[in-house]
C-alpha cells in the first residue's frame, strides 16, 4: 500500500499512513490534552442527511434498533438512547406564526427545522454528580464518559439527565452515551459525526473558539433578517441555567427549545441534595421529640 | 416561524446583537408545543425491589430513632420498645442490601458503591450510611442481645453508647431516599425535593411504630407499652395526614398531579395509601380516643394498615414518577425545578 501525500509531510509518523494530528486538517483545530472540546451544532446548515447518526453507530459499533417508520416526519430513530448516540429530530412548520397555513417559504430551510441531538457533555454534569460508583468521569478534553468496566448498572444518572440522553442498556445491564468518541480524540481524530457531516452543521473543536464563531454566525443571522437565531447551551444562554454553566454541545436553534425537544431551563439536580437531606433531619428530629411524649409518662 | 421582513418571533432578538447575556424570560409564551409529545427525558429503571427496599429501609432508620428514645426515657416499661426496636432495625438493615443489589443491572459489581464517595450524588452518601448504620446498628443490637441474655448494666450503657450514632444514621437512612429521587430531573420528585425526604420520613416513623405494634401484641408486652405505641402512632397518624396533604397541594399548584390521578396508580394511591394508610390508622385512633376503650383487635388492624398503606405510599411514588418523567408537558412547565 502506498503512502498518502499528505501523510509524507508529516515525518515524525511512526507509521506510514497515520496522522498525528488528522483534526488539525479536518477540523481546523489541535486536540490536546487539559484543552476543552465540544460540538457547535448549527441548524439552520443541516440538512437531515443523518451521516451523523450512521457514522456514530459505525465508529462506536452500535447496534440498530427496532426497524419502524414512526411517522414523525423522517425522523424514525426517535429518541437518543443507550444504543443511538445521535439522533436528528425532523419538525416540519406547516404553520405561520397565526396558524394558518404558511404560503410562502421561509429564507431559510423551507419552513423545516432540523437537528441532530447528542449527549450535551455539560459542565457540570448532573449524571457525573450522581454516579456512585465514579464509572462516569470528566476526559483530560472536558467530556463526560462512562466508563464500561465500572459501571453497575444502577441507573441513577438516567433520570438525573436534564435531556434524556443517558440510558441503561437492558441486554448488557450498563449505562451508555455518546462518549465525544473519546479513543478518537485520543488518536488527534475529530469525532466521527463531526467528520461525517457534510454542510459543516456540526463543528467539532476548542469550546472558546467554537463559541466565538457562533456568536458571529448568530449576529449574521440576524443581519440577514433571520431574528429567532439564539444560541442554546452557551454560557449564559439557554439550555445552560440554573446551575448547569455550559453545554460542551451546544446550538444554534430558530425556534423555542421545546419545539426540538430541549428543555429551556434545566436545572442542576445536585442543587436539591442539602436541602432535600436537612429537610430529612429536621423531620426525623421532629418526630424523634414527638415520640419522647408519646413514650414518657402514663 | 420568521416572515421575511424579519417579525419577531418568541425567541431570538430584533437588533444584530449576538448577546445573550440575559436568559429569556418569555416562558409565558409556551403554548404547549412537544416534539410529536414524545418524551423528554428517560424514566428511571426503578421498580418494585426498589419500592420494597425504600420500605424496609425506612422501617429500619426510623426503629432504631424510636428505640433510642424509648431508651432515653429510662423509664422500665420502654424497654420491649428499645430491644424491640434494635432488632427490627438490624432485620431491615440486613434486608435492605438484598433489595439493592438484586435492582442493579449488574449486580456482581455491587461493590463498586464503596469505590468512591460523592457528596452530590444522594446515592453515593445513601451507600455510606447504609455501611455504618448496617454496622452500627449490628453492634447495638448484639449488645442488647448481651444486655438481655447476662443482665449486667455495662451492656446496656455501651448500647446506648453505640445507639446514638446509630440513630444519627439511621435518621438519614429513613430519609435520604426521599432526598434521593428529588435530586433527579423528574418532575413530580424534582418539585418535592423537600418534602418527599419529610414524608418518606414520617411514613417510615408510622410504619415502624406499626410493626412496634404488632410485635407488641404477638410477644405479649404489657399493655402499657401497647398503650404508649399507640399514642406515639395516633400522633404520627396526624402528622402523616398533614403532611401528605401538604405534598398533594405543592403538586396540584405545580401542575403536576396527573401521574397520580391515572389509573392504576390513582387507585393504589388513593385506596391503597390515603385510606388504608392514613385514614383507617387516624378513624381508629381517633375512635379509641372519643370512647376510651382500646381494642387489642382494632389496634392490630390500624397498624396492619399503617404497613400495607406505607407500602403503597413508595410504589406510588416510584412509578408516579417513572410517568412523570415520559410527560414533556410536565417537564416543560418546571422551569426551576424547587
Amino acid at each position: 500500500m502506498s503512502v498518502h501525500p499528505r501523510a509524507r509531510e508529516y515525518t515524525e509518523s511512526l507509521l506510514p499512513g497515520v496522522i498525528p494530528q488528522e483534526a488539525e486538517l479536518t477540523a481546523g483545530t489541535r486536540i490536546e490534552p487539559g484543552r476543552s472540546y465540544g460540538f457547535f451544532t448549527d441548524t439552520t446548515l443541516c440538512i437531515g442527511c443523518k451521516a451523523c447518526e450512521v457514522a456514530c453507530k459505525e465508529w462506536n459499533e452500535l447496534p440498530a434498533e427496532e426497524f419502524k417508520l414512526t411517522g414523525d416526519s423522517y425522523d424514525n430513530t426517535g429518541a437518543l438512547s443507550a444504543t443511538t448516540w445521535r439522533h436528528v429530530s425532523f419538525i416540519e412548520k406547516l404553520k405561520d406564526a397565526n396558524g394558518d397555513r404558511a404560503t410562502e417559504l421561509a429564507p431559510f430551510q423551507s419552513n423545516w427545522l432540523m437537528m441532530s441531538d447528542v449527549c450535551k457533555h455539560c459542565s457540570p454534569a448532573p449524571c457525573l454528580e450522581s454516579c456512585p460508583t465514579g464509572a462516569l468521569f470528566r476526559t483530560e478534553f472536558d467530556t463526560v464518559v462512562v466508563q464500561q468496566d465500572i459501571c453497575n448498572g444502577c441507573g441513577y444518572c438516567v433520570p438525573a439527565c436534564p435531556f434524556g440522553v443517558v440510558e441503561v442498556n437492558v441486554p448488557d445491564g450498563k449505562a451508555h452515551k455518546c462518549t465525544l468518541c473519546y479513543d478518537r480524540l485520543k488518536g488527534g481524530l475529530e469525532p466521527a459525526c463531526a467528520k461525517a457531516c457534510p454542510t459543516d452543521s456540526i463543528q467539532f473543536g476548542e469550546i472558546s473558539a467554537l463559541h466565538d464563531r457562533a456568536r458571529k454566525r448568530v449576529e449574521c443571522l440576524h443581519a440577514q433578517g433571520r431574528s429567532d437565531a439564539y444560541l442554546y447551551g452557551a454560557r449564559d444562554t439557554l439550555g445552560a441555567t440554573n446551575g448547569i454553566n455550559r453545554l460542551n454541545a451546544f446550538f444554534l436553534l430558530t425556534d423555542r427549545p421545546e419545539v426540538y425537544n430541549l428543555p429551556p431551563q434545566p436545572s442542576l439536580p445536585s442543587r436539591r441534595v442539602l436541602p432535600g437531606l436537612l429537610s430529612g433531619l429536621a423531620t426525623m428530629a421532629a418526630i424523634a421529640i414527638t415520640a419522647i411524649v408519646a413514650l414518657a409518662g402514663e | 416561524m420568521v416572515s421575511p421582513n424579519g417579525e419577531r418571533a418568541p425567541y431570538g432578538r430584533q437588533d444584530t446583537s449576538a448577546d445573550q447575556s440575559a436568559v429569556d424570560s418569555s416562558h409565558s409564551n409556551y403554548r404547549g408545543e412537544t416534539y410529536y409529545g414524545r418524551p423528554v427525558l428517560k424514566p428511571s429503571p426503578y421498580g418494585q425491589l426498589i419500592a420494597s427496599y425504600l420500605f424496609v429501609g425506612g422501617i429500619a432508620g426510623a426503629s432504631q430513632i424510636i428505640a433510642t428514645v424509648a431508651d432515653w426515657t429510662g423509664d422500665r416499661r420502654n424497654r420491649f420498645i428499645t430491644r424491640a426496636g434494635r432488632y427490627l432495625s438490624l432485620a431491615g438493615i440486613l434486608a435492605s442490601p438484598l433489595f439493592l443489589i438484586a435492582d442493579l443491572r449488574t449486580p456482581e459489581r455491587w461493590y463498586n458503591m464503596l469505590r468512591i464517595f460523592r457528596r452530590t450524588s444522594p446515592m453515593s452518601i445513601g451507600s455510606w450510611t447504609l455501611s455504618a448504620f448496617g454496622g452500627l446498628s449490628g453492634i447495638t443490637a448484639m449488645l442488647q442481645f448481651l444486655a438481655d441474655r447476662r443482665r449486667r448494666p455495662v451492656y446496656r450503657r455501651v448500647a446506648r453508647a453505640f445507639a446514638l450514632p446509630a440513630t444519627g444514621a439511621g435518621a438519614i437512612v429513613a430519609t435520604y431516599t426521599g432526598t434521593l429521587l428529588g435530586s433527579t430531573s423528574t418532575p413530580l420528585w424534582a418539585r418535592a425535593s423537600r418534602l418527599l425526604p419529610a414524608l418518606f420520613g414520617i411514613s417510615a416513623a408510622a410504619t415502624s411504630t406499626a410493626a412496634l405494634t404488632l410485635a407488641a401484641h404477638a410477644s405479649g408486652a404489657s399493655r402499657i407499652t401497647a398503650r404508649r405505641l399507640e399514642r406515639l402512632a395516633a400522633m404520627i397518624a396526624g402528622i402523616e395526614f398533614l403532611a401528605s396533604a401538604a405534598l398533594d397541594r405543592h403538586w396540584e399548584r405545580g401542575h403536576l398531579a396527573a401521574p397520580l390521578k391515572q389509573p392504576p396508580t390513582a387507585t393504589a394511591y388513593r385506596a391503597g395509601y390515603k385510606t388504608l394508610g392514613i385514614a383507617v390508622p387516624m378513624l381508629v385512633h381517633g375512635v379509641s380516643v372519643a370512647t376510651g376503650r382500646r381494642s387489642r383487635r382494632a389496634s392490630i388492624c390500624a397498624a396492619a394498615a399503617t404497613l400495607i398503606g406505607g407500602y403503597f405510599l413508595r410504589s406510588v411514588i416510584i412509578h408516579a414518577g417513572r410517568d412523570s418523567a415520559r410527560r414533556p408537558e410536565d417537564y416543560f412547565q418546571v422551569t426551576e425545578a424547587d
